[in-house]
């Protein structure tokens, strides 16, 4: 009773839970994300092998995130962190016209996958900090993110060095969770103690 | 389907083959033993850590184990190599004057990586002033292959070189970057060369005293899943290096959401910290490593 009601005035006012699997081609800058929302600093980082997990709290929800490896062969492992998770970061290298073509087929790939049908997607439009940079909308139509049907998703012009854009996306994350959760989505992520 | 998977073998064998090579058994950057790393951009064997660096700078890196390389990246990479990017970026570089930068210290490794690929130091070219010439139009460091591209060329023609050995070098580089130039770009390939134009003409090959020893050490490392668990007790090892017990905690209180961020604040702080915010090496290795140790 007590935990039902614990639980009812979490998602009202309380904290909430969100997973939050972040994604991308290698060097897309997903690990210097993960470190700028969890510590505040820019961190030099090597390629991830495996993956990084960090809780980062903004606005009474708990975000779990975690930061998997993008070289090509570390791709395929990316479906055993589908389970149970809410919401995607999809991260982008605007700057590498060249492969967004490859960032769309995998894009594509992971949002199909039935375990992801009923996650809402924040994309990253990292890097825009650099000249040449692809932007936002350039981003978006290389991702084909407008024949989206039926999905949330959300994209965000980013620059991870200095954090910008960051929050904001974390911002409509967290709002878009709680809309669904209010809803009456199941919500696999809340925590229930 | 199978055939796919051949040549892909087939390739890995090629690019472990060329790790086997002397000039390529040590990092280009920081002389540690068992690259593991290809910067493709450079066509170099590099360390994880300055495959690291590399990536800071727009360099593109591929891990000989967890990427796939392509068949013309691959007769490139043969016809590059330590050896020949020495001849190079490394050309000016006098051993006796200078030592090459650790491997534990990034930010030694960043400024050495800087002056050699990015300003172009060592090259032994005279038009040195005119880089920023040439830079026009680009933005800081990154871009970096376009770059090298522009600056060949230009140094090419003004440069007064007189050995003959020396022409084909160039000669060949400039030809192998040109496709480049005009098609999209390094890792879509358009290299056609023959690679067996170079001969190893270097005496300089160093290092092999040690190697004998070691080198069923890094064959070891050179496999996907035993690298995985090699990386922790390295990592351990330099947390201890280190020494700096108060990061610790600082993740662990962190992990344990007190203190909540505020997006109005963060910027601000941010900010300020971005000048120095590159040179934050031990904190780095603590926290990824704190993190996994942690919630692993």
């Amino acid at each position: 009773m007590g935990q039902a009601f614990r639980k009812l005035f979490d998602t009202f006012f309380g904290n909430s839970e969100m997973r939050v699997v972040m994604l991308g081609l290698d060097a897309a800058g997903k690990t210097t994300i993960l470190y700028k929302l969890h510590i505040g600093e820019v961190l030099s980082t090597v390629p991830t092998i495996g993956f990084n997990v960090e809780k980062v709290q903004y606005k009474n929800v708990m975000f779990t995130v975690w930061d998997v490896g993008g070289q090509e062969k570390l791709r395929p492992l990316w479906r055993h962190y589908f389970n149970n998770t809410d919401g995607l970061i999809y991260v982008v290298d605007s700057l590498d016209r060249e492969r967004i073509g490859k960032a769309k087929a995998e894009f594509q790939a992971i949002i199909r996958d039935p375990f992801m049908l009923n996650s809402v997607i924040l994309i990253f439009a990292n890097k825009q900090d650099m000249k040449g940079a692809m932007t936002p909308m350039e981003v978006c139509e290389g991702l084909g993110l407008y024949d989206l049907k039926n999905r949330k998703w959300h994209i965000q012009g980013t620059c991870a060095l200095k954090g910008d854009g960051l929050y904001e996306g974390l911002d409509w994350l967290a709002g878009t969770l709680k809309e669904l959760r209010a809803a009456g989505y199941s919500s696999v992520g809340t925590s229930s103690f | 389907m199978g055939n796919k998977v051949k040549e892909e073998e087939k390739i890995e064998r090629t690019i472990r083959g060329l790790l086997k090579l002397a000039e390529n058994r040590r990092c280009i950057n920081c002389n540690s033993l068992g690259p593991q790393y290809v910067c493709t951009t450079f066509l170099t064997f590099v360390c994880t850590n300055c495959s690291g660096i590399h990536r800071e700078f727009t360099h593109r890196i591929k891990s000989v184990s967890m990427a796939k390389f392509t068949t013309e990246e691959v007769t490139a990479l043969q016809a590059g190599g330590n050896e020949r990017a020495r001849e190079i970026y490394l050309k000016d570089w006098d051993p006796q004057r200078h030592s090459l930068p650790d491997s534990s210290n990034l930010h030694k490794l960043r400024e050495f990586i800087k002056h050699v690929y990015v300003d172009r130091k060592y090259t032994g070219e005279r038009n040195v002033d005119k880089l920023p010439m040439v830079k026009v139009g680009n933005s800081g460091s990154r871009n970096s292959s376009l770059e090298v591209a522009c600056e060949w060329r230009n140094s090419e023609r003004s440069s007064p070189s007189g050995r003959s050995g020396d022409n084909s070098i160039r000669y060949y580089y400039d030809e192998r970057r040109s496709p480049r130039f005009s098609h999209e770009h390094s890792r879509s390939g358009g290299f056609r060369r023959n690679p067996v134009r170079f001969e190893v003409v270097d005496d300089r090959v160093r290092d092999d005293r040690l190697g004998g020893g070691r080198r069923t050490e890094s064959n070891r490392f050179s496999n996907g899943e035993s690298r995985q668990i090699s990386r922790l007790p390295d990592s351990q090892r330099k947390v201890d290096v280190s020494s700096s017990p108060e990061v610790r905690p600082v993740s662990n209180i962190l992990g344990e959401n007190v203190s909540p961020l505020h997006a109005g604040e963060l910027p601000n702080t941010n900010d300020k910290k971005d000048a120095n915010a590159s040179a934050h090496p031990k904190v780095s290795y603590m926290l990824n490593h704190a993190g996994n140790l942690f919630y692993v």
